[in-house]
């Protein structure tokens, strides 16, 4: 499999108050095209710091992040801004959308914006439709986001991070804001993806039910990669408890 | 606690509550300064004119009449005359003074007198609006114009030479005359020490130059100037409101930084209503928590309430502070000729200060009623309850075919009209007040100006540097038509071909049944009267018709078609009204004159310039090089274009008028700037999680600066459009009034189109985009990372 992402000896410091707090140290690991790989760890042990930095949204302090064989701190803003529109996808805990756009123009934005993406506008927009469909929100097309539920914005912002087919979809605490059921709905709907598309996820999460669905578990606590544990692909659903119980017990093993 | 959530707000919404310090401060010192200038302008005449002294009545009469009576022995028999003051004065001309030893090159316009200080009626005051107490021997006092326009400074040495005596005086300093001070009055009058005085009246030719000037209160002025209208020794007569209109000059400077004013102070308070409601609005997370954990809402309000009453009396100080100066600057622009009243300025600027802090409060107090409207919910929801139906888009990306950048500018907009509407009015008005401005003094400079003096248009005019009277003599028609004729062959000879002409004022009495008034009356030679322009009806072709403007025709209550009769000294002769023209000479008098009637041209008041008027369509360069050479044929005369002639004609207040447009096209830069970058500072204060959410999807820094840029640009360029379209009917509205005290009341614009409507708007348009893409470059510093962190 085809490594799409590589992390070298990653350092990140924040100086806070003339205080040097290191926030991620010497992290290492990859990850391939299509796999789904979840990062967990107590509140503060460096997750987010650790998804923005390796997706070039923040600056790395040391070591090395290849993306697609780029290495990120080499590439200028404008050069970081492409592969984020083109290549990468994002999904936060917080469903952020335009306030002034419907919810369609919001999922077409990028791909209007994207020169790399070559379909006409109406190509694009019927793809959106598309995408929409498949996530069972084309109802709320039309309508503002303040017209919708908390699960249907976050599954519209799924298909945002969609629009442009990207390598890899970055996912920040995806179900954090999202009651139980809306919660599986949208991992189902990431799952799919994966399976589907062979879109690589990357997801951080508190949740031991939405890790389970993740071929890989890295596990982070004070900016260092504790442990590594690894699932088969998920594709049964009726594996899912079992997949929760072995991955309870390991993170019991590591102090969770 | 109150104390401490205070001061932890004002830490973490630090670029909102500076923003709002800042319109808070502006505010206050364009509110206290506007205020200030609109009082001392609004009194400043009246005032002017009761400090120095101005009586209901002038007059200034030279020479003594045929009868043997004075004027002041007539006045002083009047039972309605309360006062009756006089001051003598020495005639002299320009001929007789030099500077410095050199002759000076100002071209005639009026008369020159010398008085004493020791007899002066009036109150002077010199350039620092001090009241002059003394003048020593050697010394004089003059007026502002005369050192301008001939490049003298004070301390400068003036030697006065009239026949017989000579003398040689230092310029003290210039002198602030009430009656004589305004631009658009020619008259120079020199003040020397009495000593000094009484050496003049040892000339040989005392007799034809003695004149009086006469200061009377009366109770019925009407009455007076009828008594006096036929005394042939007053050469110059007016009530305290004819004197007051000679400042019209200064008046509409002053008026236009009373628009100005009037801008300002609207902008500050739009503004400030914005940004109260605005960053209130955004409160409401914390509005919401101190709900849910039981805070009353009169106790939330007082919070705020405290707050802003903290910032706005913050700002006042400030705004104090700086309104003093900025508002003298403004004023110093109105105050050459006028001893402005500023002695309570301190007071008003203080008083309009607090003025601008209870409005505010009284802003917040309204604004703050919607705190009880916020509910946990807001806080816990982030403000999004999902009861807000509102939409808020009305166009759609998906539907049209315009670049995301460009479609979230436009949508921008139109969601958010009433905060972008803000910027848009003010840079209207802005637009606004540089036009009116800008078409107030191109008319006002405009060669076409010529025909709101009584006179032709012409292409060259030679300006007399002193008076001809040599046709101020019976058969003087006869001699100017023969000099015109001269005129014509020297310049044809030259190449040049063209007419040649002038105006003969007199000043005649007119009446009509009862009403009867005197006023300049003209005759052109040269010309026909159908070249003159009229308001009314056709031009006088026949010997017994006459054109009138309408301020005559209002004094004698004459219209078209009535006989009104003219009394010369050879008679009184019946004439057909059948025109009315307006004009600005002496504040609309005037009487048209057929050329073909004979007048005896000793009665003459005084002689127009020459005209010359080309009949061969030369080209602009041409133009150029026939001035030159006009100046090479008559180097006795001053040779000037439409424009420059003009400019003569209005006391030489072009040069001053420009500096007031390019002072008030610069005080718009400077706020619409201001306003536009504080404007877009608040909305990328509020728009930080839409930023970091747009970087984090894969715009560039590039792409969000120019949404950024682009929907101010639209706004700012629609702003322009609005204001260039509504530039002539509200510059009409403005001015016609200042025009009509001047004697015209049918105002055509004369508009440099390029100018005024496209290069100084695309100045204004440009500084101010730039600023504002100079703003929106804080956009590079939010980070997408930061999404998370942004409320």
């Amino acid at each position: 499999m085809e490594k799409i992402l590589e992390v070298t000896n990653l350092c990140k410091t924040y100086i806070v108050n003339k205080r040097q707090n290191n926030v991620l140290k010497n992290v290492n690991f990859s990850v391939e095209t299509g796999q789904m790989i979840a990062i967990m760890g107590p509140s503060g042990s460096g997750k987010s710091t650790l998804l923005y930095t390796v997706s070039g949204m923040d600056k790395a302090t040391a070591g090395e992040i290849y993306f697609c064989g780029r290495e990120l701190s080499k590439l200028s803003a404008k050069e970081l801004a492409d592969v984020r529109l083109d290549k990468m996808g994002f999904i936060f805990q917080q469903m952020y959308m335009l306030k002034n756009l419907t919810i369609l123009d919001n999922v077409v934005l990028p791909a209007i914006q994207s020169k790399k993406n070559t379909a006409t506008r109406k190509e694009k927009v019927t793809n959106a439709q598309q995408l929409m469909r498949k996530l069972g929100i084309i109802d709320i097309c039309g309508n503002d986001i303040n017209e919708v539920s908390g699960g249907q914005l976050q599954r519209a912002c799924i298909c945002r991070s969609m629009v442009n087919n990207p390598k890899i979809i970055f996912a920040d605490e995806p179900t954090g804001a999202l009651n139980r059921t809306s919660s599986d709905e949208v991992m189902e709907e990431l799952c799919k993806i994966n399976n589907n598309n062979g879109t690589a996820i990357m997801l951080v999460t508190h949740d031991i039910k939405v890790a389970a669905r993740c071929a890989r578990v890295l596990y982070i606590v004070d900016g260092n990669i504790q442990g590594e544990y690894n699932l088969d692909k998920f594709t049964d659903p009726s594996t899912l408890r079992d997949r929760e119980r072995k991955l309870n017990s390991w993170l019991m093993e590591l102090g969770w | 606690m109150y104390l401490n959530i205070l001061k932890k707000d004002l830490k973490r919404k630090k670029t909102m509550n500076i923003i709002l310090l800042i319109f808070i401060t502006l505010a206050v010192m364009f509110v206290s300064s506007s205020g200030n200038n609109f009082t001392s302008i609004f009194t400043a005449l009246d005032s002017y004119m009761d400090s120095a002294g101005v009586p209901d009545y002038f007059i200034g009469t030279k020479g003594t009449a045929p009868n043997g009576k004075s004027v002041t022995d007539i006045v002083k028999k009047l039972d309605y005359v309360t006062s009756c003051k006089t001051e003598n004065c020495i005639y002299t001309s320009l001929d007789a003074i030099k500077v410095n030893n050199k002759k000076i090159d100002m071209q005639y316009m009026g008369q020159e007198t010398l008085t004493s200080f020791k007899s002066s009626v009036l109150t002077y005051f010199d350039g620092n609006n001090e009241k002059i107490t003394n003048i020593d021997k050697g010394e004089l006092y003059l007026k502002k114009t005369f050192l301008t326009e001939n490049n003298i400074s004070i301390g400068d040495k003036i030697t006065i030479t009239i026949d017989n005596v000579s003398d040689e005086f230092t310029i003290k300093g210039y002198i602030k005359n009430a009656v004589f001070g305004s631009s658009m009055i020619d008259n120079q009058n020199f003040v020397l020490n009495q000593a000094d005085y009484e050496k003049f009246l040892k000339i040989n030719s005392l007799e034809s130059r003695k004149g009086q000037y006469i200061y009377i209160d009366t109770t019925n002025t009407a009455s007076l100037k009828q008594e006096i209208s036929d005394d042939p020794t007053i050469v110059f007569a007016g009530d305290r409101n004819l004197i007051k209109t000679t400042y019209i000059m200064d008046m509409i400077i002053a008026g236009i930084l009373l628009v100005m004013s009037i801008f300002l102070i609207i902008i500050a308070f739009v503004i400030l209503k914005f940004t109260i409601t605005f960053t209130l609005k955004e409160e409401f997370r914390e509005i919401g928590i101190m709900k849910a954990i039981g805070i009353k809402n009169i106790k939330i309000r007082s919070l705020y309430i405290v707050k802003y009453f903290a910032m706005s009396v913050t700002g006042a100080v400030i705004g104090f502070i700086c309104g003093i100066p900025f508002g003298n600057m403004l004023l110093m622009q109105a105050s050459d000729n006028i001893v402005l009243n500023s002695k309570s300025g301190v007071l008003i600027n203080l008083i309009c200060s607090i003025a601008v802090v209870l409005i505010i409060m009284l802003f917040c107090y309204r604004s703050t009623k919607k705190v009880k409207h916020f509910t946990p919910v807001d806080a816990i929801r982030n403000g999004q309850t999902g009861e807000r139906f509102r939409r808020k888009g009305i166009i759609k990306l998906s539907k049209i075919h315009l670049r995301p950048v460009t479609f979230m500018a436009i949508n921008d907009i139109f969601s958010g009209f009433k905060q972008f509407s803000i910027v848009m009015l003010s840079f209207m008005i802005g637009i606004l007040l540089i036009t009116i401005t800008l078409n107030t003094m191109s008319t006002l400079q405009s060669d076409k100006l010529i025909s709101w003096f009584s006179m032709t248009e012409s292409d060259v005019y030679l300006v007399f540097k002193n008076s001809e009277e040599k046709y101020i003599v019976s058969d003087g028609h006869q001699k100017l038509k023969e000099d015109l004729k001269e005129m014509e062959n020297k310049l044809s000879d030259n190449g040049i071909k063209a007419k040649c002409a002038s105006e003969i004022l007199f000043k005649f009495t007119i009446e009509k049944g009862d009403y009867k008034c005197k006023s300049l009356s003209f005759q052109g030679t040269g010309t026909t009267a159908d070249q003159y322009t009229y308001l009314e009806g056709t031009a006088p072709v026949n010997k017994n018709e006459v054109a009138i403007t309408y301020i005559i025709a209002d004094t004698i209550h004459a219209k078209i078609g009535d006989t009104v009769t003219i009394s010369t000294v050879e008679g009184s002769s019946d004439y057909i009204v059948t025109a009315i023209y307006q004009s600005m000479n002496n504040m609309g008098e005037g009487i048209r004159i057929n050329e073909k009637v004979e007048l005896d041209y000793s009665q003459a008041f005084e002689i127009f310039d020459y005209q010359i008027t080309y009949t061969d369509n030369p080209t602009d360069n041409e133009k150029n090089d026939r001035i030159k050479l006009i100046k090479e044929l008559y180097p006795n005369y001053s040779v000037k274009n439409g424009g420059e002639y003009v400019d003569t004609l209005i006391g030489g207040a072009a040069g001053y008028m420009n500096d007031v447009a390019y002072l008030i096209v610069l005080i718009v830069i400077i706020i619409n700037i201001l306003v536009s970058v504080l404007m877009e500072k608040s909305f990328f204060t509020n728009e930080k999680s839409e930023i970091a959410m747009l970087k984090a999807i894969g715009f560039s820094n590039r792409a969000i600066i120019c949404r950024q840029t682009l929907r101010m640009a639209i706004v700012m360029t629609a702003a322009a459009i609005i204001a260039v379209l509504l530039a002539d009917p509200v510059g009409q509205l403005a001015v016609t009034g200042i025009f009509r005290i001047m004697g015209a009341k049918n105002i055509i614009f004369d508009v440099n189109i390029i100018q005024t409507y496209i290069i100084y708007p695309l100045i204004v348009l440009v500084c101010t985009i730039i600023s504002v893409f100079i703003a929106s470059q804080q956009v590079r510093k939010v980070s997408s990372s930061e999404i998370n962190n942004i409320e």
